[in-house]
Formats: C-alpha cells, structure tokens, sequence
C-alpha cells in the first residue's frame, strides 16, 4: 500500500514537472500620445508588430490600441486574417495558427474619441509547426460604416522563429 | 521499510528538483518590437450606384471617383475586397463571380486611371495602390462592373467593397 501511494506521488511529480507552464512575454505598449490631429480620426496602432526568437510552445502578448474618431459610439470588429500582402521574406501564417491566436475583445464598443487597449496573444502549441518566418494580420473594422464602400485597418504581426 | 523510505526521499527529490527544469527548452528570450505608428485612413465617399444596367455591359465610376486619403503617420498599401451580391429589392440575386454569366457579374478596380484591371474578389483582399504617403498622402480609385450576360430577374443588387489600409 505504501509503495502505491510512493508510485502515485512519483508518477503525479514527474507529470507535473514535465509540463513547464510555457513562456509568457508580454510588452507594454508604450504610453506615445498620438499626433493631435488623429483626434477626430479613426486609428490602429501600432502598424507592425515583431515578435522574435518564437518557438512551438512559446506565448507572446502585445495590446493594440484603437480610437474611434467619429463623434457617435461604434462597434468595431478585431479579427485574424491572412492575405497575400505579405512582407517581403515571410510567408503567410499556417492554416492552423488561426487558433494559437487570441484576441481579447473581438468586437469592443467604443464611445466618441475614446481609445482602448486590445490585448492579442500568440500562443503556439509545444508540437507545433511554422515557417521560419511568418505573418498574419489583426483586421479593424467599425461595422457601423454604411455605404458601398467602407474603410478597414491592419495591424501587421511578423513573427520570427528561434 | 528501507524501501519506502527511498521512495518518500526520491518524491522530495523530485519536488526540490523539478524535472520539468531539466527537460524543458534552454532558456530562451521571446522578443516583441513594436513602433508606435497609426494606421489610419478615409474614403471620400461611401456610396455609389451604377443605375440600371444592360447585360454584358461595364459602366465604370471613373477612375478618380474616390479617394482615399491617409491620415496615419505611415505609408500604407491598399486592398480591396467586396461582399457577395444581396438584393435591396425583392429576393432575386446575383452571383459574384468571373467570368459574367447570367446573374453572375463582378467588380474590377483602377488606381486611378481607366484602366480597370484589378479584380474585386469578394473572400480575398487585392492589392490595389502599392503605397500612399503618411500624413495626408491622396490616392484615387474607381470601379467597374462587369454586369451579367442575362437576368432572370430585375432585383436591384448591392454589394459592400472594403478598402484595407497595412503599413507598406
């Protein structure tokens, strides 16, 4: 019965300790006031973001920041996308990297001329697989807009493996 | 007993040492670079109609019917992309799709000219202007539809085409 109990503890022990809780980075974003004239307008920021030395079993977390320029509240809608505009050197995300990335808030509302902090995650299976370089897209949208033709924003992720 | 008591020093072993240190990757350092810049863009109008239009025809908006100005602080690309044709009159509708067949007609795009050779999918965003400048660069654009080879129906169609602005 000892012996048991020992093996159970053993065998719970060696469980625990081979299944390291991966490794988080995160960047705050820095605090830049945006140019006074963005005020009134609609905006994403950052244009691009890099994430270096990635790894299969590796998370990464940046906060895009979003402002609603328009003086009636809006709902906006933040989603993953892959397209063929692609930076030079990198190809496109795997198909299945559409689930290793999280988006905290995919449809925020935002009252006029507010700004809000949107925080995206790249979390990468431990038995994963990617291309050594590779890009996707964080897509903005105020589907508020009406009309013909509407307006979108993009938010550039590079991601580099170790 | 001097069994079990191996095995209590092994488990303490095991929690003072995990294993999960030894087996895991070396220590390595995920990196994040980001410069703040604002993606930020407007269209000089959102609507548009083509009226009533004849089979296998191609009206056009003219080539500088829109523009698109960027108020970021970074040059950025566009694409294009539109939604599937729906009907704002009754319940006949289009397929969106080339080449144009009966009920079946599509969007192309110019930049800025009248040559309309850019293909408005409507799943995948195309480019369209490889670049226009920060701070209040101006670009134009038009379309023109490609219009069915027949109808069937006379329902009035729409589609919705999204201009997507990226940082070049």
């Amino acid at each position: 019965m000892k012996w048991l109990v020992a093996l159970i503890v053993i065998a719970g022990l060696l469980l625990a300790g081979c299944s390291p809780p991966p490794e988080t980075t995160a960047t705050e974003t820095p605090t830049i006031t945006p140019p006074p004239e963005l005020y009134d307008k609609t905006w994403v920021s950052p244009g691009k973001v890099e994430v270096g030395n990635f790894y299969p079993g590796a998370r990464a977390e940046y906060m895009i920041s979003l402002h609603n320029g328009s003086d009636e509240p809006a709902e906006f809608s933040v989603s993953y996308r892959v397209s063929d505009n692609i930076t030079e050197g990198y190809e496109p995300a795997p198909v299945t990297a559409e689930d290793w990335v999280i988006i905290a808030e995919p449809a925020p509302v935002l009252a006029a001329k507010e700004t809000k902090d949107i925080l995206i995650a790249v979390e990468m299976p431990g038995d994963a697989e990617a291309p050594p370089k590779w890009e996707f897209q964080i897509v903005v949208k105020d589907v508020t807009q009406t009309g013909m033709v509407q307006t979108e924003l993009a938010c550039r992720w590079l991601v580099a493996m170790k | 007993m001097k069994k079990t008591l191996l095995a209590i020093l092994l488990a303490v072993a095991l929690t003072v040492i995990p294993v999960g240190s030894a087996l895991a990757l070396p220590s390595q350092d995920v990196t994040i670079t980001a410069t703040p810049t604002y993606i930020s863009i407007s269209n000089s109008q959102g609507l548009y109609g083509f009226g009533v239009v004849a089979a296998s025809d191609t009206p056009v908006t003219g080539g500088t019917a829109f523009t698109i100005t960027n108020d970021g602080t970074v040059a950025v690309k566009i694409q294009v992309v539109c939604t599937d044709w729906s009907p704002t009159t009754g319940t006949g509708t289009w397929t969106y799709g080339t080449p144009v067949a009966e009920n079946t007609a599509f969007l192309n795009a110019s930049d800025g000219d009248e040559t309309y050779d850019v293909y408005v999918d409507n799943t995948t965003p195309t480019d369209l202007i490889a670049s226009i400048a920060a701070d209040g660069g101006t670009a134009d654009w038009g379309l023109q539809l490609n219009t069915p080879s027949s109808f069937t129906h006379g329902d009035k169609q729409q589609t919705t085409v999204t201009v997507s602005a990226s940082q070049v």
